[in-house]
C-alpha cells in the first residue's frame, strides 16, 4: 500500500457537500437542500470549531477562520481524524435550519457527534432516524 | 536543525497517547517546551569570538549556529583571563555585550553564551532547535509535551492526573539537564564550583600563581 497526500479524499469542498448529502439522503436532483445552504453549514462549523479547537487553525491560518462561498475543488484545511467530525456538524447545522423535515432529533444526534469528536472520546449514537414528511425516506 | 528522524518519533509517540489532538498543537506545545527547557537548563551554549577594541566597551554578537542569545556565562580574553562584562540589552537573536572596563590593547576574546530558540520555526512549524536535544534528551522533551497537552481543558486528552506525572518528570529533566551543562557533560565531575571570589588565575608579581600561596590561607 502507498500512500500519496495528493489521493487524500473528503479535502475539498465538493467532497465535503457531496458527503452530507449521502448523509442527508440527498443526492438526487432537485436537492431538498441547497448547495448554498450546506456551505453555509460548513462556514459555521469551521467558525464553531474555532472556539472549541483553536489548535486546528490558529496556527495555520493566525485569527482568520477559513469562509467559502462556492462548491469548488478547493481545499479545506482540515486535519484527517477531524474530517467526520465536520461531516456530521454540516449535517446537523443544515437540519437544524430546515422548518419543513423536522428531524430535530436527528440534528441533534449529529450535532452532538460534532462535539464528541472534536472535544470528546466516545461518539455517542447516532439517534432520531425517523421518517421525516418530505423526506426522500418517506 | 533537529533531525527529522528524531523528530518523527518524538510526534508519534505524541499522537499515540493524545487521543484527538491535532499536529498542529503538539507542534505549538513543541516549541514552549523547547522554550522552557533551554531557559531553564541553560544547556544550549555557544562560544563566540568577540573582535576586542581598545577604548571600546559594547559589542554586539549575533549567534552563528542559529537560536537566541540568552545568557552571557563567561567571557575571556586572549590570555584565558575572565573579563568582567554584563549583558545588559538583549535584541534577539543578537545581544550587546558590555566590558565593564575598557581594554587597551586589540585582541579577540571569547565569550560563552547561552542560547534560546527563537521565531521563525521551519515551515513544518518546528523551533529551530539543536540537533542533539532529542537524541540526548528525547523523554524529556515528550513529557514537557505530553504534560502540557494534557493539562489543556476541555479537550479529548486533557487528563490533570497524568499532566501532573509528565511535568514533574519534565521538571526533574530540565534539572538533570541543568547539572550536566554545569559538568560540560562530564561523568561523576563535581556538583558545586568554588564562588569567583576564590578565582585562582590572578597574577601576582608578574608571575601566574595557579594556587593560593600558603601565607594567604
Amino acid at each position: 500500500m502507498s500512500y500519496n497526500p495528493e489521493d487524500e479524499r473528503l479535502d475539498s469542498v465538493q467532497s465535503y457537500v457531496d458527503e452530507v448529502r449521502t448523509l442527508l439522503l440527498d443526492k438526487r436532483k432537485p436537492y431538498r437542500y441547497s448547495d448554498s445552504e450546506i456551505l453555509t453549514a460548513l462556514n459555521t462549523s469551521l467558525a464553531e470549531a474555532r472556539r472549541l479547537r483553536a489548535d486546528l487553525f490558529v496556527y495555520r491560518h493566525g485569527n482568520h477562520v477559513p469562509w467559502f462561498d462556492s462548491v469548488s475543488g478547493e481545499k479545506v484545511p482540515i486535519d484527517t481524524q477531524f474530517r467526520l467530525a465536520f461531516i456530521y456538524g454540516i449535517a446537523g447545522h443544515v437540519l437544524e435550519r430546515d422548518d419543513e423535515d423536522v428531524q430535530d432529533q436527528r440534528a441533534a444526534s449529529f450535532t452532538s457527534q460534532f462535539y464528541s469528536i472534536l472535544i470528546g472520546i466516545q461518539r455517542p449514537p447516532v439517534q432520531g432516524g425517523n421518517k421525516g414528511p418530505g423526506s426522500p425516506q418517506a | 536543525m533537529m533531525d527529522d528522524r528524531d523528530v518523527e518519533r518524538l510526534l508519534n509517540l505524541a499522537r499515540t497517547e493524545l487521543v484527538g489532538a491535532s499536529d498542529a498543537g503538539i507542534k505549538g506545545q513543541l516549541y514552549d517546551v523547547c522554550r522552557e527547557f533551554f531557559k531553564d537548563s541553560n544547556s544550549w551554549y555557544e562560544i563566540i569570538s568577540v573582535p576586542i577594541l581598545s577604548g571600546h566597551r559594547h559589542y554586539r554578537r549575533t549567534p552563528r549556529d542559529g537560536g537566541m542569545i540568552l545568557r552571557l556565562a563567561t567571557i575571556w580574553d586572549s590570555n584565558h583571563i575572565t573579563m568582567p562584562a554584563i549583558m545588559p540589552h538583549l535584541d534577539p537573536p543578537s545581544a550587546e555585550l558590555e566590558l565593564v572596563y575598557p581594554q587597551n590593547v586589540n585582541m579577540t576574546a571569547r565569550a560563552i553564551v547561552t542560547k534560546q530558540i527563537v521565531e521563525p520555526t521551519t515551515k513544518d512549524m518546528l523551533p529551530d532547535a539543536p540537533r542533539w536535544l532529542l537524541p540526548v534528551y528525547h523523554e524529556t522533551i515528550l513529557d514537557g509535551v505530553l504534560g502540557k497537552m494534557m493539562a489543556q481543558t476541555t479537550k479529548s486528552y486533557s487528563n490533570d492526573t497524568q499532566a501532573v506525572y509528565h511535568l514533574r518528570r519534565f521538571r526533574d529533566g530540565c534539572m538533570q539537564a541543568r547539572v550536566a551543562s554545569e559538568r560540560a557533560n562530564l561523568y561523576g565531575g563535581q556538583a558545586w564550583r568554588f564562588p569567583n571570589t576564590f578565582r585562582t588565575s590572578s597574577q601576582r608579581g608578574g608571575v601566574s600563581t595557579p594556587f593560593p600561596s600558603p601565607t594567604s590561607w
